[in-house]
């Protein structure tokens, strides 16, 4: 997923692209509407549709338009730390680092502990293995 | 054909000369003067003037958004305010002059369709400004996105070490009541073990909880 801003411009040129699709699907369906007491206009090139059907199209051309639009205003409101000044921002990002830098810290010292324990396990292993040892020598004297 | 074989030229002849050995003695130049084998592997000063051409156009050598009045383009939106707190308001008017300068577009268009270049042309400064708003906060949307993502590393940070002293107990504990299982092992003498890594360990033991 793309940051905020991305899909915002996005949605804009989306919205731009269906302004023209619209104009365009008018430009393409559109009845002819004869002049006073004369035949009305053909073009073959040109697809005019029934009148029912075209109302429809528009309303739902017009309907996906008030779709992006209404998208666009959720995505404005939703632009990540809106209420925040670049000097609080540059404040937090600080104490992240020190806290973060701790973090690491406080890491490094689980991980030397888990080798020192597991330095415990073989010395521990060593050992029983020389009891054992010992022990079967004995029984063999 | 002739024409196609031109399309990728054949590289440029210095290319031979960056080599490890050519490569490792740039670095060791240290501000000496590169001899004729290295001038291709020092990288050129970055220039002074304000333009520089590159790729046949000219291009700003300090990287920043042009303001919308130096590029031309009236700007439709207030200036933004120390904490961005008119961006939402501005960028909601924008939104709402686009879709009310579409519907007068069409409109233009079902009257008088000569006359809609005024009315693509004010659509067009209302997107360009759009995107030069939303471009002016990217820079503060960055920092953001720096801010959440070392929240979330630290968190998942705390997380480890809460998981790893958690078994490291767990297994210390196991060394322990194997310890007190095997009375005779701290009784008896360790033979070819140094004895200060023994008496570690018996103190390491003692000083389990």
């Amino acid at each position: 997923m793309s940051d905020r801003l991305s899909q915002l411009q996005t949605c804009f040129d989306q919205l731009v692209t269906q302004f023209f699709s619209s104009l365009n699907y008018i430009n393409q369906h559109h009845e002819f509407v004869p002049a006073d007491g004369q035949q009305p206009v053909s073009d073959t090139a040109h697809q005019a549709l029934p009148k029912q059907q075209f109302t429809k199209d528009l309303e739902e051309l017009a309907k996906d338009m008030a779709m992006k639009a209404k998208q666009i205003e959720v995505l404005i409101d939703s632009l990540p730390g809106i209420d925040t000044s670049e000097k609080l921002q540059m404040e937090s990002l600080a104490s992240l680092e020190e806290e973060l830098l701790q973090v690491h810290q406080e890491r490094q010292e689980a991980i030397d502990e888990r080798r020192r324990l597991l330095g415990l396990c073989d010395d521990l292993i060593l050992r029983i293995t020389k009891d054992k040892v010992e022990l079967e020598l004995d029984e063999n004297a | 054909m002739s024409n196609l074989a031109t399309v990728f030229p054949p590289p440029p002849f210095y290319y031979e000369l960056f080599t490890e050995a050519n490569w490792e003695r740039a670095q060791n130049l240290n501000g000496q003067a590169p001899d004729e084998e290295l001038e291709y592997l020092v990288p050129p000063p970055p220039p002074e003037t304000p333009t520089y051409r590159g790729f046949g156009s000219i291009w700003n050598t300090e990287e920043k958004l042009v303001p919308l009045k130096e590029a031309g383009v009236e700007q439709l939106y207030e200036d933004l305010g120390p904490n961005n707190e008119n961006l939402v308001p501005e960028l909601k008017k924008l939104l709402k002059s686009v879709l009310v300068n579409f519907v007068t577009l069409v409109g233009i268009m079902s009257i008088n369709p000569e006359q809609f270049p005024a009315k693509v042309d004010d659509l067009r400064v209302l997107f360009i400004n759009i995107h030069h708003l939303l471009n002016l906060y990217r820079p503060h949307q960055s920092r953001e996105s720096l801010v959440l993502l070392m929240t979330e590393q630290i968190a998942a940070r705390r997380q480890e070490i809460v998981e790893m002293k958690a078994s490291n107990q767990e297994i210390e504990q196991r060394i322990k009541t194997l310890v007190e299982h095997l009375p005779n092992l701290t009784q008896m003498e360790p033979t070819d073990k140094p004895e200060s890594e023994w008496g570690q360990f018996d103190l390491e033991v003692d000083k389990l909880p």
